[in-house]
């Protein structure tokens, strides 16, 4: 394995922030740490970058263990959240600034930085102050600047929080498609299940420090491993039946208008339109479901009677 | 109440500030302008003659400004990110030394420099057996840098303070080194504060008697011919129009920078530490600043030493032996000094820091435009020459209406509206934490404007009142400049009383009044800090 993290353990006083964590990453590929709010997100990447010394584990980068480096001395370059983009430098200036330290003639950083602010899509903007970019601009020139060092592993803490909603979906493309260009192993974090789906090749769902579940996208939305992933990953119903957890997902529940077999009645409590989607609150004899489908011009109004087509699933 | 006579209080209230600030303030400058400009209702400029006559010393302000502002700028640079990359524990030990030259009167270096590097001082004479003389422009530049250094490098800690930490981990993990990081990202940032730094220590530099007029010997200064125009000559005019000149390239650095100004006063009172920044302690550039600024703490360290141990000792054949024959000696001059000092001090804090709080409560939550003009004229004090601003008063306050010179209210009134800056600068930075939702509620709840105050401003203002106030006090206690020339010599205050006995020799005696005023200042400091800490703790128990 290109990166190799074991029993990474991080305390801030008697608090185990960083709970014996371990996880492994192809090179090349896209990573995504997913947790709630204070679940050890940051930290877990402040690690990686040098900026935390954890108290145990390990951590192996291209069959160098690094946890004893300093941060400048790491193959690995972070794009923090709040970007850190020097305000007394132009972009170019920004962005060629980690060349300096790789002994690269000025003359010859100047160019590198100009075919990387190219591929960022920033063609033009060498000579403009921080100050007078947007966010997503911003964001460009700090990925643009830690790409031209070419570190082995790239680092992004939150790196949509700062955008707004039609920004955040254009800047998830950008980083995909820089990150697949330059073919370059990069670990993310995030709190946004969404960003996480649409980008990771594998996901590395954290609670309280600890690892919940690894694995790729569609396989932890559809095979939780565990009462957390299970709450925390999408939307489900929950019934416990005979002392075992049992789900289905809202998407998953057929609503027919008539009866039919293998189908339970039910009657409409809540209807929530969502845009593309509406959301159906649904009482039936012994159950109180969700239930989401796509919207179409005559959508059930509440109070109607439906027929529903579900299976409960077992939780693994 | 009715809120007929509410709205009455609420403009009485208001008109008062301003006029106070008008008279007070303004009315002060203005005399000195006209004293220095005008002769017989019409513009005369032959006292301005002294720029040629006397162009020596221009000269003289001018180098010594520049040499101090060299100095101190550099020393405190390299305080400032000393400190930023120390450790928690270090950082307090390094602030509590500069606070002790913060909480002395200005000149009280020069008083220990005499003592440890003078004709017998115990470093030259007793320990290289040297005697050189201490007096000139040397003692001047180096007496002033120490001075101004501690005050430097505590504005240039709170602006580091709230750089975003980001800047310096980005830099690392693009590989860059300590002296990497201090060269290419933190001094390019510091900028701005570094070049309002240099033009204080310049400003301050020109405007200082008290230190060339201790330490200068024969070299003489602008400043210290303005104070020697009233003290020895009794030429008020020349003072005056020294005190002009003098003001001239303040105004001008002020008006320049007024803004960060502004900006860098507020950041002066959080020195929030925050977590450290985590840098590897080596390299060239961090060793040299580290070597530099532990030179500088030490140095002040001995001669604070130097003070206490002067005040405590006496020479004996060539001997050091402990004694307390010069507090017996000063009992005469401080008993009754002592208690007044306190006194104008306690009521200059209090009155400042509620005045302060006041006006910029009229200027900015209620948005009157006159306010925000005296706001303005407020922030002068800030800038001139202590000198100015006490000429200003014999000028201004000499005849009826106004009579008050020879009152103790004069030197009240004087030292309350030099802390003015200061407390607004502080009013404001609370008042622009308080949210506006808050106070309009009250008046959606049906409260007057007077209810604002009361039952919102003030009590939200109290933490920042009493940081106010401290720093009135603390100024007022070490304060010589504006008050020199209006203070009687039966009222004197302990500063001048220092400086007296300096200027005569008596240095034992002066020891032990610089002790006790650094004392009765580490007191009402240590004071503020103990309830903070307080306070602090009934928060984390709840
Ligand atoms: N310097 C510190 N000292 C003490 N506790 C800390 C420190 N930094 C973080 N913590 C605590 O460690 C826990 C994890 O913090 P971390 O910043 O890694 O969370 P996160 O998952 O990134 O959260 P978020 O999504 O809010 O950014 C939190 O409970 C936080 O309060
Ligand atoms: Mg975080």
């Amino acid at each position: 394995m290109y990166l190799k993290v074991s029993g990474l353990t991080k305390m801030y006083g008697d608090k185990k922030v960083v709970d014996n964590v371990s996880f492994e990453a192809e090179k090349g590929s896209m990573t995504c740490i997913l947790g709630p709010s204070g679940s050890g997100k940051t930290t877990i990447l402040r690690c990686l970058g040098g900026f935390e010394t954890p108290e145990l584990g390990s951590v192996v980068l291209n069959g160098i263990e690094i946890l004893n480096l300093g941060p400048e001395e790491r193959p690995i370059s972070t794009v923090f959240q709040s970007y850190g983009l020097f305000p007394h430098m132009s972009v170019i200036e920004n962005v060629i600034y980690g060349l300096k330290f790789k002994n690269i003639a000025k003359k010859e950083a100047f160019k590198e930085g100009q075919e990387i602010l190219d591929m960022v899509g920033l063609k033009g903007y060498e000579n403009r102050r921080i100050n007078q970019l947007s966010g997503g601009e911003q964001q460009r020139v700090a990925l643009a600047r830690s790409l031209v060092v070419k570190p082995n592993l790239l680092l992004l803490d939150e790196p949509f929080s700062n955008l707004d909603a039609k920004l955040k979906l254009v800047m998830r493309e950008e980083v995909q498609r820089i990150q697949s260009l330059f073919d370059i192993t990069t670990i993310f974090v995030t709190h946004d299940q969404e960003d996480a789906f649409a980008v990771a090749d594998q996901i590395v769902l954290i609670n309280k420090g600890k690892i919940e579940q690894i694995s790729p996208p569609m396989e932890i939305y559809h095979n939780p491993k565990g009462k957390f992933p299970l709450q925390f990953i999408g939307r489900s119903n929950i019934k416990v039946i005979d002392g075992k957890i049992k789900f289905v997902r809202p998407e998953a529940i057929k609503i027919h208008d008539r009866l039919k077999e293998d189908t339970v009645k039910g009657i409409i409590e809540k209807r929530i339109f969502k845009g593309a989607i509406v959301e159906y609150h649904i009482l039936t004899k012994d159950d109180k479901l969700i239930a989401t489908e796509l919207s179409r011009d005559n959508i059930y109004n509440e109070d109607d009677i439906v027929y529903l087509e579900y299976k409960y699933r077992d939780l693994i | 109440m009715p809120n007929k006579f509410l709205d009455i209080i609420d403009k009485l209230l208001m008109l008062l500030i301003l006029l106070s600030i008008l008279v007070f303030i303004l009315y002060p400058f203005i005399s000195v302008f006209k004293t220095a400009l005008v002769e017989n209702g019409s513009i005369e400029l032959s006292h301005f003659s002294i720029i040629k006559q006397e162009s020596y010393l221009i000269k003289n302000s001018l180098t010594t400004g520049i040499y101090t502002t060299i100095l101190s700028t550099l020393f405190s640079i390299m305080i400032a990110i000393y400190y930023y990359m120390s450790t928690d524990r270090v950082k307090k030990i390094i602030m509590g030394i500069l606070m002790l030259t913060i909480i002395s009167p200005p000149f009280v270096t020069s008083l220990s420099y005499i003592k440890l590097f003078g004709k017998r001082g115990l470093i030259t004479y007793g320990i290289l057996g040297l005697s050189i003389s201490p007096y000139g422009q040397l003692g001047i530049v180096l007496m002033q840098s120490l001075g101004f250094t501690s005050m430097n490098a505590i504005l240039l800690i709170g602006y580091l303070g709230q750089l975003d930490k980001t800047f310096i981990e980005s830099a690392r993990s693009l590989g860059a080194k300590t002296t990497d990081i201090i060269k290419d990202i933190i001094l390019p940032l510091m900028k701005p504060a570094i070049t309002v730094v240099m033009l204080l220590s310049f400003i301050r530099s020109l405007s200082d008697f008290s230190t060339p007029r201790i330490i200068g010997g024969a070299f003489n200064v602008l400043a210290t011919e303005a104070y020697l125009s009233v003290i020895a000559k009794g030429d008020i005019r020349r003072a005056a129009t020294i005190s002009l000149i003098l003001f001239i390239p303040a105004m001008i650095v002020f008006m320049l920078y007024i803004k960060r100004f502004q900006s860098l006063s507020t950041t002066q009172h959080g020195t929030s530490s925050g977590e450290g920044i985590s840098v590897k302690k080596e390299g060239f550039l961090y060793n040299l600043i580290k070597i530099g600024a532990i030179f500088f703490l030490v140095w002040i360290l001995i001669q604070y030493a130097s003070i206490i141990m002067s005040a405590f000792t006496d020479m004996y054949q060539g001997k050091l032996y402990f004694t307390l024959d010069h507090f017996r000696e000063s009992k005469l001059s401080i008993l009754d000094v002592f208690p007044r000092t306190i006194f104008v001090s306690f009521i200059s804090g209090i009155t400042s820091s509620v005045i302060g709080l006041i006006l910029e409560y009229y200027a900015f939550i209620r948005n009157y435009k006159s306010a925000k003009i005296m706001d303005f004229i407020a922030t002068m004090p800030y800038i001139v020459p202590g000198t100015f601003f006490g000429i200003g008063y014999i000028l201004a306050f000499n005849k009826p209406p106004l009579e008050l010179t020879g009152t103790l209210l004069i030197v009240i009134l004087n030292v309350t509206f030099r802390q003015l800056p200061f407390a607004s600068k502080i009013g404001y930075s609370t008042l622009s934490q308080i949210n506006k939702d808050t106070i309009n509620s009250v008046k959606d709840l049906g409260g007057h404007n007077f209810y604002v105050i009361k039952d919102i401003i003030f009590p939200l203002s109290k933490s920042s009142l009493y940081i106010s106030f401290v720093n009135g006090f603390t100024s007022t206690m070490t304060t010589i400049g504006s008050i020199i020339f209006l203070v009687y010599p039966q009222q004197k205050l302990a500063t001048m009383v220092m400086f007296d006995v300096i200027e005569s020799g008596k240095y034992g005696v002066g020891s032990v009044i610089a002790f006790l005023i650094i004392l009765t200042c580490l007191i009402v400091n240590g004071l503020y800090y103990f309830l903070l800490s307080r306070k602090g703790k009934a928060k984390n128990v709840s």
